[in-house]
């Protein structure tokens, strides 16, 4: 019950879903790898070579996929999911290029599926979109297909899902990646994206050179007004941008959003209707939280598990006043984090001197006995790292 | 093509502060409409008076307070709207303009403006001409009769059967009467089908919760159920507690105050029942034969501490499901 909380958006995957994937390609930009050879049964390190010299990152987490595929042999993964689940609205890109590419795609994920001897794999595509002309079939290629449905944050509360039951979960872009540096030896090049929003005279999904000028982009789509807001990497998630020219397409860019609307700075004030903790899918109460952080009041912060804060911007979205609740939530989570980690790391180096200097004593005093124990510190030392690299 | 820098989400609900107060205003609209054809214009002249009064006053207080003043902050208006329906309409015009001074100037702005204060600014100011003024503000025209514009007028008076209960007799009113609005009360809490349609309306509009009232709805009619005052059978005691009085009015505009009412689920069913109590106790054991305002202004001073103890128990419930996860 208690995560089950969240909003229901209007979905707009329409008209760009139901059109076919266009390619928006600099001409020659196709590169092809040399140096690797598929074996003739293959293996986690042969794929993960591939992969690697591929240069294929996950669309969905920004991950390098050779990363994840080797993590197969140390976690055994249960399932192998293809992550197609957009539940922004106006993205579809995901959704799409499942849909369309849908050979590759299946292609990618038995090619994950053999390397990791998993029991099941399947699609996850996010099933609460009443507005696609297209009905998402219950197969693709074969491959049985999971609707993901619920309010909108579905894809979060479906990866902690998924995580928990211990199963691979790569974005399908980069499914469609792998299946053709396999086959093709062809490096990644493009990326899937979706341009959408009000301002776009025709929304669609493209497969775009990386590199491109998000500029490039709109002006392939058409605008039909002027924007007054370009948004990168969602509508609800997503990043404004400032200057269309200097923006870039990268790896992990899954839409270009032109909107209309401007919000002018109208003077409200809080008052405190209780929408943004009603709405909040971890609980929280971003009232309290938002006037906290306002007031510096950070001591009091502990109280509120403002660190479990998941950035989807449900609060921001219903606020009647306008306020930036969840960038300013988000924002104070992510310092805390990165001074979290900086106190942790800078503790650990203090220990690591103290142990050396007990070492420099002890062979100062002992010389045959010292190596021994140098090798269980080296050890230890090691072990640290290992743990350090996990986190 | 340049831009300003925006933070994510880049859509929003098309609802603001601006229209959640339009809607409030609206749903006070048909309330006129009722008392003005049970006692005539006088009825708007108090309310032109009192939405100038207290909208002079908060604008003061913006500018003393050092702030911009905002075009779509309606909120003194929707206070000088409230605070004539619960007198009646027969009150002279320096008691409301009183109760506008006191709720803007004295319950609302030293405490910070809108989204600060502590207590429900037009309580506020009706709990203190209660208490500056009872006589006048308990005794009742009868309704049907066109009242004179004049500032003091010696109306025909009649009892409120919430003086009737106080004195521990039955009401005689008629059920069909009170339902349309035609008996001795504050003049826009007595149409009982008016305030439900009204409160439905801001339900839809998501602006009233159904936890708070609902939760002092269950009170309420348990209570008078539970407990009827004099030899009444239970189920007149409801239907008359219920009816009579700004019981209702209190619960739809009062209570569901955004600036003063709780966040949480829990804390908001809380506070409904706690109000429910405290307004029947305060009915039973009070010196004033109606006592909404002062039970509104009392739970008001327990948000707080509701909140924080409802925050503690949602963070047992958060930590029990992850461990569960």
């Amino acid at each position: 019950m208690l995560f089950q909380k969240g909003i229901i958006l209007e979905q707009h995957k329409e008209p760009a879903f139901s059109k076919k994937i266009c390619k928006f390609i600099n001409s020659g930009s196709e590169q092809f790898f040399d140096g690797w050879e598929p074996d003739a049964k293959i293996t986690v390190e042969n794929l993960a070579e591939c992969a690697k010299s591929a240069g294929i990152i996950d669309e969905s987490d920004g991950v390098d996929l050779y990363k994840k595929i080797l993590s197969i042999k140390s976690k055994g993964y249960y399932s192998v999911v293809a992550d197609a689940i957009d539940d922004e609205p106006y993205t579809s890109s995901q959704m799409s290029c499942a849909y369309w590419y849908a050979e590759e795609m299946t292609g990618g994920l038995s090619l994950l599926d053999e390397v990791s001897d998993s029991k099941r794999k399947y699609i996850a595509i996010y099933g609460s979109v009443g507005d696609t002309d297209i009905k998402i079939p219950d197969e693709l290629n074969g491959v049985p297909v999971k609707s993901i449905s619920g309010r909108y944050p579905a894809e979060q509360r479906a990866q902690r899902r998924l995580r928990y039951r211990n199963a691979l979960v790569v974005g399908s872009g980069a499914l469609i990646h792998l299946y053709r540096a396999y086959t093709k030896k062809q490096k990644q090049t493009t990326t899937f994206i979706t341009v959408g929003g009000d301002c776009i005279s025709s929304p669609m999904n493209l497969e775009v050179s990386l590199g491109m000028t998000v500029q490039q982009v709109l002006e392939r789509c058409g605008l039909k007004y002027k924007p007054n807001r370009v948004a990168v990497g969602g509508t609800m998630t997503g990043v404004g941008i400032m200057n269309t020219e200097e923006n870039v397409i990268t790896p992990t860019t899954c839409s270009v959003m032109a909107f209309r609307e401007k919000y002018k700075n109208s003077n409200y004030v809080c008052i405190g209707c209780g929408r943004c903790t009603e709405f909040c899918p971890m609980g929280l109460s971003p009232y309290y939280i938002y006037k906290f952080i306002k007031s510096n009041h950070l001591d009091k912060l502990k109280e509120f598990d403002a660190e479990t804060c998941i950035g989807c911007g449900i609060c921001s979205y219903n606020c009647p006043a306008k306020l930036e609740l969840s960038s300013v939530i988000f924002d104070y989570v992510i310092d805390r984090k990165k001074t979290q980690l900086k106190e942790n790391k800078q503790s650990e180096t203090k220990a690591e001197e103290n142990k050396k200097s007990e070492n420099k004593k002890t062979l100062s005093n002992i010389s045959e006995n010292s190596v021994k124990e140098n090798e269980k510190n080296k050890q230890t030392d090691k072990k640290i790292k290992g743990k350090k690299k996990k986190r | 093509m340049k831009f300003e820098l925006t933070a994510p989400p880049h859509i929003r609900v098309p609802d603001s502060n601006g229209t959640i107060m339009r809607d409030t205003i609206i749903a006070l609209i048909p309330l006129y409409c009722l008392a003005c054809f049970f006692y005539g214009t006088r009825v708007l002249v108090l309310a032109m008076i009192s939405v100038l009064v207290s909208t002079v006053c908060d604008i003061t207080g913006v500018l003393i307070s050092g702030k911009k003043i905002s075009l779509s902050d309606f909120s003194p208006v929707i206070t000088g709207l409230i605070i004539p329906l619960l007198m009646p309409a027969s009150v002279s015009y320096g008691i409301v303009v009183a109760a506008d001074i006191f709720a803007i100037l004295v319950a609302k702005q030293p405490f910070g403006g809108l989204g600060q204060n502590i207590f429900n600014p037009a309580a506020a100011g009706v709990a203190f001409a209660t208490i500056c003024w009872w006589k006048e503000i308990f005794s009742y025209p009868a309704p049907g009769i066109k009242l004179a514009i004049d500032s003091v007028i010696t109306p025909e008076l009649m009892t409120s059967p919430t003086f009737v209960m106080k004195l521990n007799g039955t009401p005689q009113n008629d059920y069909m009467d009170m339902l349309l609005g035609n008996f001795a009360g504050p003049m826009g809490a007595t149409g009982t089908l008016v305030l439900i349609s009204c409160f439905i309306y801001l339900v839809v509009r998501k602006i009233a919760s159904l936890k708070i009232s609902g939760a002092y709805f269950v009170v309420t009619i348990l209570m008078a159920f539970l407990f009827p005052r004099a030899d009444m059978t239970s189920l007149q005691s409801v239907c008359y507690e219920f009816m009579s009085g700004s019981l209702l009015f209190g619960a739809i505009f009062l209570l569901n105050d955004p600036v003063t009412s709780p966040q949480r689920d829990l804390s908001r069913i809380i506070y409904g029942a706690f109000t429910g109590l405290v307004v029947m106790l305060f009915r039973r054991f009070g010196k004033f034969e109606d006592g909404v305002v002062f039970a509104i202004l009392f739970s008001n001073s327990f948000v707080w501490t509701v909140d924080m103890a409802c925050e503690k128990v949602q963070r047992k419930l958060r930590l029990n499901a992850n461990e569960n996860k």
